[in-house]
């Protein structure tokens, strides 16, 4: 009794060790929310890519219209966003969430719990196998516990390594995402520099010359076009503003990413939680185990 | 960024600053016919940019491309973690089998007296 009393006392220690050397349930909670974030960035880039690509075609059509030319060319209608660029956007994307949904599934907890079952499986085949080892339930409690702490220790330590080898290669692909959207004036090149181009050097002055033409005695006339200029700079706003905030959620993953990868070693109620949770564990499995062992003495 | 023509960047900052100089000018005409034909021009550079802005865009997309090269590589590392655990599991299932199976061989041997 003495001998298991030791080795369930050591155990308990060692478990609430390896509970302490690892970033453990923060891990598993980040790495989900990691994945949420890429699909929630990856509808933006699709529904931002559609209303570029509806934006600058509508002003390439005003354009040709009004053109002298009888010639038509595929050449005269440029998309904000090419289909090949919108293809590698996607498999790039599909990259980021087959990386997150590895790392979950190597920090599942599913993985760890099946690891406890097999051991309780492995203390009742002891006890009521031929060997009859008589081990009290409580004990082969914490020797599930135990295991399935290291290894779940052992996955969140192994994920939080590859994030950090890979922190740096998922920030260069975030972050050149986000400085291809763009996110304010005057940065040509940028997804964000040929919305703005199309509202403020074509819709708007289109609307400006249609005043223009307007008589100044013409006040029905000329409302019609203030109203249809004053709803196109609502609309240029909020579609500059959704860029901006496409391109701060991007750069937003990639810290995210490198906060996971840190693991937040000083969150001290992290560390409480996480230890109050394997010893919840034992108390627990200790007692389903206890009601059929509980005359099992050693 | 890596594998971005500056000659094209350069054009866009051209493009970008001729935008400038002509939203410039309009503001300070009062003129409805110059203003009309600074508009015209607007127009026109439109065009060119956004030609040249889609072409900027698609380099950097072979950019990303190419850097998202550099995650791909870890999910074989986290693969191998997660079998890494599963063979665990498996070896002390196997353990259980095996002690499972070593019971009946007992038994058996018992029942034909040979225990």
């Amino acid at each position: 009794m003495g001998l298991f009393r030791a080795i369930a006392m050591a155990a308990a220690a060692g478990l609430v060790l390896s509970a302490c050397a690892t970033p453990g349930s923060v891990i598993t909670a980040d790495a989900g929310a990691l994945r949420t974030g890429i699909a929630a960035a990856r509808q933006q880039s699709e529904d931002q890519f559609a209303a570029a690509n509806t934006l600058i075609r509508q002003r390439s059509v005003e354009w040709k219209v009004a053109q002298p030319s009888q010639i038509l060319r595929q050449g005269d209608f440029p998309a904000a966003v090419p289909a090949r660029a919108a293809q590698q956007w996607s498999a790039a994307f599909d990259v980021l969430d087959s990386y997150a949904a590895a790392l979950q599934s190597l920090v599942d907890p599913k993985n760890a719990a099946a690891t406890g079952d097999a051991i309780g499986a492995l203390g009742q085949e002891l006890n009521t196998g031929t060997l009859k080892a008589g081990l009290p339930g409580s004990v082969v409690a914490v020797f599930q516990t135990f295991g399935e702490a290291l290894v779940q220790a052992r996955a969140e330590k192994e994920a939080t390594a590859v994030m950090r080898r890979t922190d740096a290669a998922f920030n260069q692909v975030v972050g050149q995402m986000a400085i291809a959207i763009g996110r304010r004036s005057h940065e040509p090149g940028s997804l964000y520099d040929s919305v703005e181009t199309a509202w403020n050097a074509s819709v708007l002055p289109q609307i400006e010359n249609q005043y223009a033409a307007v008589s100044p005695d013409d006040s029905s006339g000329r409302r019609q076009v203030l109203t249809a200029y004053l709803q196109a700079m609502d609309s240029r706003d909020a579609q500059l503003a959704q860029l901006g905030q496409h391109s701060q959620s991007l750069l937003a993953l990639g810290q995210a990413h490198s906060a996971a990868a840190r693991g937040k070693p000083g969150d001290a109620m992290f560390w409480i939680q996480r230890v109050g949770g394997w010893a919840d564990s034992i108390r627990t499995r200790a007692a389903a185990a206890g009601a059929p062992n509980q005359g099992a003495k050693p | 960024m890596s594998g971005e023509n500056p000659d094209l960047l350069a054009t866009a900052e051209a493009l970008d600053a001729a935008r400038t100089a002509l939203e410039q000018a309009k503001d300070s005409t009062e003129d409805p016919a110059c203003f009309t034909a600074l508009n015209q021009q607007l127009m026109a550079l439109q065009q060119r940019v956004a030609k040249v802005d889609g072409l900027i865009f698609a380099q950097r997309s072979q950019a990303i491309s190419d850097a998202a090269a550099g995650v791909s590589a870890a999910q074989g590392q986290l693969a191998d973690a997660l079998q890494n655990i599963q063979n665990l599991n498996q070896t002390i299932s196997t353990v259980t089998a095996f002690l499972g199976l070593v019971d009946k061989v007992i038994a058996t041997a018992g029942a034909v007296g040979l225990g």
